[in-house]
């Protein structure tokens, strides 16, 4: 009994070690994961630069994956994992990561402007004043009246 | 006849009645520069009141009223007149105008916004109207979204306006994309937006910018340097070649893009210098080249090409504040030669975000220099090192 005990430990550590890494099937060319379900335009750089990226293109690691306005792209492993690209969104392909990390690395490359909501409710009366001065300079700064 | 006679007679005294009211309801409710104004007394009111009776379509005393009507604080009937005068005259410049200050004074973004959208369409008045766009785009103001949303016909002229004024370019960018998408977009504002973001070190929001506005066909190829086989005319936007701006006789170098043999594709850059003296690069690309070695290299073809130290390509760092340095030259291009191959090593170092390679002669910023002679390129590019 007690010799079986140093080797349930060891077969448990292997099989949490495969677990907790991630496996990527790597092909003999390099590549480690495709380009499916694109729709509009889908850029994929190259050692001479951007190019077009097609459907079921293979993609080696270090890979730099950008859509344009209006597309979208799935970067699909070959292990399954499917890291899901939106419009304006960079990603580099990388291996050796986890699934749970990979889907949320593509990042956006236009900053989406603010919500703004404290902007929105203190500058009204700012922009009033301004607007107003504005609209009304044609009027050699009188108003409707001339009283 | 005398039917006839008595009918003219009626209509001309008429048309006389109605001349004369015109001409005292316009001396009442407007001034010299034909803009409403109050009555200076009550018996004016009275008399605006009879007027308003006999037509109340009358827009600018229901301007008036409406003024008065918020001075005394009745604000109800100061939103109800500013309304019918709206839509009596919906295109009339004081109606939209006013009411438009009116609105803002109120905090109403949304219907002052909408009356300075008409009032733009209408009589184009940008030098009034853009300021309050410019501060409701800069607010993110729901107003302003829900009028850029619809690309009105004067949004090219704020894109631009905007851009030089200084907003934020990343509230632009959406717009421009919008107009992008309706094929509206005009070079201008696309080369605006992009050189903005890039002065603001944003590079790869410049980038972006620049290929979402570029046909699909032209997506197929982009490569590190843009139309490097100068196929294409540069359009000397965004990340394309940019060429220098002026006379030959100021910069001392003319610039083509003839077709040509003995090189790469059908077309090939010609740059032929005067003797002059050289102020600046004759043509240069903005580049966003991740950090990398990389190769430059191309065809180049000399013909009576004399300087003290000749000609050459260079790739500099763009740093913040506009400040370069060089990252990498070619070999120096001086003499005569048919078309050959030249190439060189280029290092992008961590943190370099942004480039430009631009051709000039070698020493330009260390002191004067006189160039002589043609020089041909074609087929330049930028490809990474493994």
């Amino acid at each position: 009994m007690h010799s079986m005990k140093p080797r349930i430990a060891i077969a448990a550590a292997l099989a949490g070690l495969a677990l907790a890494t991630p496996s990527f099937a790597q092909q003999k060319d390099g590549t480690v994961a495709k380009l499916i379900e694109i729709t509009g335009n889908v850029l994929v750089s190259r050692d001479s630069g951007l190019t077009t990226g097609t459907e079921a293109m293979r993609l080696l690691p270090k890979t730099r994956i950008l859509t344009t306005a209006n597309a979208r792209a799935i970067i699909e492993y070959d292990d399954g994992c499917r890291v899901r690209m939106e419009a304006n969104q960079r990603f580099e392909v990388e291996r050796d990561r986890e699934c749970a990390a990979l889907v949320v690395l593509p990042q956006p490359v236009l900053v989406a402007p603010l919500a703004g909501s404290l902007a929105t409710t203190v500058i009204p009366g700012i922009l009033g004043a301004a607007g107003i001065a504005m609209l009304i300079d044609s009027r050699g700064g009188q108003t409707v009246s001339p009283n | 006849m005398q039917r006839a006679a008595l009918w003219r007679a009626g209509s001309i005294a008429i048309g006389l009645l109605l001349a004369w009211r015109i001409i005292t309801v316009n001396a009442i409710l407007y001034d010299a520069d034909g803009h409403p104004r109050l009555p200076a007394d009550a018996t004016d009111v009275a008399t605006l009141g009879a007027l308003l009776r006999a037509n109340p379509a009358e827009v600018a005393v229901l301007l008036i009223l409406a003024e008065q009507h918020e001075r005394s604080g009745d604000i109800a009937r100061a939103a109800g007149a500013y309304e019918a005068a709206a839509q009596v005259a919906p295109v009339d410049r004081d109606a939209l105008r006013l009411s438009a200050a009116y609105y803002l004074r109120q905090g109403r973004m949304g219907e002052a916004a909408v009356q300075l959208d008409r009032m733009t369409r209408q009589s184009g008045e940008y030098d009034r109207t853009f300021p309050v766009f410019l501060q409701l785009a800069a607010a993110r103001d729901p107003a302003w979204a829900s009028i850029a949303a619809r690309d009105p016909p004067w949004m090219g002229s704020f894109i631009v306006t905007a851009c030089r004024q200084g907003l934020d370019p990343a509230l632009l960018a959406p717009l421009l994309q919008q107009r992008v998408t309706s094929r509206r977009v005009q070079a201008v504002e696309i080369d605006c937006v992009t050189e903005k973001l890039r002065a603001a070190g944003q590079w790869e929001a410049a980038y972006q910018v620049w290929i979402n506005t570029l046909p699909r066909e032209r997506l197929v190829d982009l490569g590190h340097v843009f139309n490097g086989g100068f196929e294409l005319s540069p359009s000397g936007v965004g990340f394309d070649w940019k060429v220098a701006a002026g006379s030959e006789r100021d910069l001392g170098h003319a610039l083509d893009f003839p077709t040509t043999a003995g090189a790469a594709g059908k077309r090939a850059l010609r740059v032929t210098y005067s003797g002059k003296r050289q102020s600046g690069p004759a043509i240069q690309q903005y580049l966003a080249l991740p950090p990398g070695r990389y190769e430059l290299a191309g065809l180049a073809r000399v013909e009576g090409l004399s300087s003290v130290r000749g000609l050459q390509w260079l790739v500099r760092c763009v740093e913040k504040g506009g400040t370069t340095r060089t990252l990498g030259t070619t070999e120096r291009f001086l003499g005569s030669s048919e078309w050959r191959a030249f190439a060189s090593e280029v290092q992008v170092p961590q943190g370099c975000t942004g480039q430009v390679l631009q051709l000039e002669p070698v020493g330009l910023t260390e002191g004067t220099t006189y160039l002589a002679g043609t020089a041909w390129f074609d087929d330049l590019r930028l490809t990474r090192k493994r």
